[in-house]
C-alpha cells in the first residue's frame, strides 16, 4: 500500500459520520487478541487525544481558525472515543497500565531504530530505558497487589527487568529539556516520530493522573504519583524536541500527517480483521481531514505544504517485539544521564541540581523501590513454585 | 465469539505455553538481568501499608438520627455510648439490597439476551427474586425511618459494601459475560447477603427490636431460598449441562431450607 498525501483524497469530512452505536463497539478480547492490537489501540487513543488538545489550544489563540478546527476536532473526538472504548472492561486499571508501558517500550524502540537524527535517536533510547523500568515496577505492583502476572498482558513480547531505576529518573527541569529538530531541514520521518512519541507519553501521563487516585492501596497511590511525575518529565523532554518555531498552521498540518502515518502503520500490521477495518476507515478519514488542512495552510501561509511534509509516507512503524534491541540498549546505556540538553555516559557526571532535586523528593522514601523490593519477575507470579517446563 | 461458548478452546494468548520459546527468554532474562532493590518485599509492603493505616481517617461517620421519637430505649442507650452499629449495618443492607435489585435486572437482561435458553432455569423465579430484593430494600428503608435514621444516607458499612460489590456490578454489566457466568456472580452476592441478614437480625434481637426482627426473619427466609436456589442452579449448569431445574422443584421453602 503506498499513499500520496497530496493526491489521495480519502473520505470527505462531510461524509465522516458516526452514531453512538457505531462509536461504542464490541471491545477486544483481553485473552485472545494479540498484545500488539492493544498497543495500537492505546497509542492511537493518545494520538487522537493530542490532536484534540492541540486543536483546542490553537482555537484559543486564533479566532479565524476556530470553526474549521472545531469541525475537524469533533470528528477526531468520535474517532478517539471509538478507539479508546475498544479496551474491554475486564482490564483492571493496572492491567491497562501494563499495556501503556508496553506501548512506550515497543513503539519507542521501533522509532529509535528508524530515527535518522542520531541525537534524537539517543533521546528515544534514553526515555525507553526509563519506561522499561516502569514496566518492572508496575509488574511488581500487579503481582503483589492483585496477584496477577504482567505477562498475561505482555504475551511474551516484552521483558520485565529493571531499567534505569525509577528512583534516579527524577531530575531538575533544566536537565529535561532537549535540542529541537530544525523544521527547515529535519526529515519528514523525524517530525512524525517526535509527534508520535510525545503524544503517546502525554496520554500515559493523562492516564496515570486519572487512575492513580482510583487505587485504594497507599503503595499503588504512591507509585502512580511517582511514575506520573516521570511521564510529565517525558512529555517535557519530547515536546522540547519539536521545533517551537513551527507556525500553528504548520503544526496542524503535521498533526494530520502524523495521524495518517500512524493509521497507515496500524493498517500494515493489524491482525484482527474487525480492528483493521477501523484503522482503514480512519486512515481514509485522516486523508480527508488532511486535504482540508492542506488547503487552509496554502491559503493562510501562502506556501507549499511540501515545505513541511512529504507526499510519500515513510515505512510504517514496526509493530513487533524489540526485545533484543532493548537488551542491547540496556547493557550499553543504562548508566547514561542527561545534563542540560546533552547526555553523559556515567552517573558520576550528572548535574548537582538534579541530584539535589532528587534527594529532596526521595527523602521520605521511594515508592518505586518499596514496591519492587526483592522482586524478580517469574511467569505465573512470584508466588508460583513451578519453573517453565520445556516439552517437545 | 459466542458468549455462550465461552468455555470452548481457542486462541488464548495469555499463558507462557502460548509461545514457550519467547516465554523462556522472558523468564531467564528476568532471572539474569534484574537488579532488584535489596530487602524483603513482603516486609516492606506491610510496613508501608501500616504507615498509612496508622494515620488514616475512617471512610466516614454514621449519620446522626434526625428524630429520637419512637426510638427504643435500648437503642438510645447504645447510641448514647457512641455505638451506632445498628444504624450503620441497617444502612449497609439498604445499599446492598438496592444494588442487589439492580444486579438481578442485569441478570434478567442476560437471560433475555441469550440465544439458547434450553438449559436455563425458570425466568419467573429470577423475576420473583428480583422483586424480593426490591422489597427487602424497601423494608430496610422503612426500618431506618422507624428508628429515626436517614435511609438515603450512605453509612460507612454501606460504603465499604459498595466498594466490595463494584466487581459484581462490572461483571453483570459486561455483555461478554454470559448468563451462567453472571449467575455465578449472583451466587457470590447472595452468599454475602445471606450472612449479613443473620448479623442484622442478631443485632436487632439484642436491641429488643422485636417487630423488626419478625419482619427481618421473613426477609431472611426469602434470602435462604435465593441462596439455595441459585446455588443449585449454578451446580446444575456446571455439572449436568442439559438439565434445567424447574421452579416447581425449588420454590418451596420447606424443601430448600434445611
Amino acid at each position: 500500500m503506498s499513499l500520496d498525501l497530496l493526491k489521495d483524497k480519502g473520505t470527505p469530512i462531510e461524509k465522516q459520520k458516526f452514531t453512538w452505536r457505531d462509536i461504542v463497539q464490541k471491545p477486544i478480547s483481553k485473552l485472545n487478541d494479540d498484545a500488539f492490537t492493544r498497543i495500537r489501540i492505546i497509542l492511537m487513543n493518545g494520538i487522537e487525544h493530542e490532536a484534540n488538545r492541540f486543536s483546542h489550544f490553537f482555537a484559543r489563540v486564533n479566532k479565524e481558525m476556530q470553526l474549521p478546527l472545531a469541525k475537524i476536532r469533533r470528528i477526531e473526538q468520535h474517532q478517539q472515543t471509538m478507539i479508546n472504548w475498544l479496551l474491554g472492561a475486564d482490564h483492571s486499571p493496572l492491567e491497562t497500565t501494563i499495556g501503556y508501558e508496553q506501548v512506550a517500550i515497543e513503539v519507542t524502540a521501533a522509532v529509535a531504530q528508524k530515527e535518522p537524527d542520531s541525537y534524537l535517536a539517543q533521546n528515544y533510547r534514553y526515555g525507553l530505558l526509563e519506561d522499561f523500568d516502569h514496566m518492572y515496577r508496575y509488574s511488581a505492583l500487579m503481582d503483589r497487589l492483585e496477584g496477577k502476572d504482567a505477562n498475561n498482558i505482555l504475551q511474551n513480547y516484552t521483558d520485565v527487568i529493571t531499567g534505569r531505576p525509577t528512583i534516579i529518573e527524577h531530575r531538575d527541569p533544566e536537565d529535561d529539556l532537549r535540542n529541537h529538530y530544525d523544521r527547515k531541514n529535519a526529515a519528514f520521518i523525524t517530525k512524525l516520530h517526535a509527534l508520535t512519541i510525545m503524544s503517546g507519553e502525554q496520554q500515559t501521563h493523562n492516564y496515570y493522573m486519572n487512575i492513580g487516585p482510583l487505587f485504594s492501596d497507599p503503595i499503588a497511590r504512591q507509585l502512580y504519583a511517582e511514575i506520573a511525575h516521570i511521564e510529565e518529565q517525558h512529555v517535557t523532554q519530547y515536546e522540547s524536541i519539536i521545533d517551537p518555531h513551527e507556525t500553528l498552521m504548520e503544526k496542524w498540518l503535521m498533526h494530520e500527517a502524523t495521524e495518517i502515518y500512524n493509521y497507515y502503520s496500524c493498517v500494515a500490521y493489524e491482525t484482527d480483521p474487525r480492528i483493521k477495518a477501523i484503522w482503514e476507515r480512519f486512515l481514509d478519514y485522516e486523508l480527508g481531514q488532511f486535504q482540508v488542512v492542506k488547503e487552509l495552510f496554502k491559503k493562510v501561509e501562502n506556501r507549499d505544504p511540501e515545505e513541511v511534509i512529504s507526499a510519500k509516507l515513510p515505512d510504517p512503524i514496526e509493530y513487533k517485539s524489540q526485545r533484543d534491541f532493548i537488551r542491547d540498549v540496556l547493557k550499553e546505556e543504562v548508566g547514561f544521564r542527561s545534563v542540560g540538553k546533552d547526555f553523559v555516559k556515567t552517573p558520576e557526571e550528572e548535574s548537582r541540581i538534579s541530584r539535589e532535586y532528587r534527594d529532596q523528593l526521595n527523602s521520605q522514601g521511594s515508592p518505586s523501590e518499596s514496591v519492587a523490593t526483592g522482586y524478580i519477575y517469574k511467569p505465573g507470579t512470584e508466588l508460583n513454585n513451578l519453573d517453565l517446563v520445556v516439552k517437545h | 465469539m459466542d458468549t455462550q461458548k465461552a468455555t470452548e478452546f481457542g486462541m488464548n494468548r495469555t499463558g507462557t505455553k502460548y509461545n514457550l520459546d519467547e516465554a523462556i527468554k522472558t523468564a531467564e532474562g528476568a532471572k539474569k538481568l534484574t537488579s532488584p532493590p535489596k530487602g524483603d518485599g513482603l516486609t516492606v509492603f506491610c510496613d508501608k501499608r501500616m504507615e498509612y493505616i496508622r494515620e488514616s481517617d475512617a471512610v466516614g461517620t454514621v449519620p446522626t438520627p434526625t428524630s429520637l421519637k419512637g426510638m427504643l430505649s435500648s437503642l438510645m442507650e447504645k447510641m448514647k455510648k457512641g455505638d451506632h452499629s445498628f444504624i450503620d449495618k441497617l444502612g449497609e443492607r439498604i445499599a446492598f439490597e438496592r444494588t442487589g435489585t439492580r444486579l438481578y435486572e442485569a441478570l434478567i437482561a442476560k437471560y433475555e439476551g441469550s440465544a439458547d435458553k434450553a438449559n436455563f432455569p425458570d425466568l419467573s423465579v429470577i423475576k420473583k427474586f428480583h422483586h424480593e430484593e426490591l422489597s427487602h430494600f424497601r423494608l430496610c428503608c422503612e426500618a431506618m425511618e422507624e428508628i429515626g435514621g436517614d435511609p438515603t444516607a450512605v453509612t460507612p458499612s454501606a460504603d465499604v459494601a459498595g466498594v466490595a460489590a463494584a466487581g459484581w456490578v462490572q461483571a453483570l454489566g459486561d455483555p461478554r459475560i454470559n448468563f451462567k457466568q453472571s449467575l455465578e456472580v449472583i451466587l457470590q452476592a447472595e452468599l454475602v447477603d445471606n450472612d449479613c441478614w443473620d448479623v442484622l437480625i442478631g443485632m436487632a434481637e439484642d436491641l429488643g427490636l422485636n417487630t423488626l426482627v419478625d419482619k427481618f426473619e421473613v426477609a431472611k427466609i426469602e434470602e435462604d431460598i435465593h441462596l439455595s436456589t441459585i446455588r443449585a442452579w449454578v451446580k446444575e449448569m456446571n455439572l449436568a449441562p442439559g438439565t434445567s431445574i424447574k421452579s416447581s422443584e425449588i420454590n418451596r421453602p420447606s424443601q430448600v431450607i434445611n
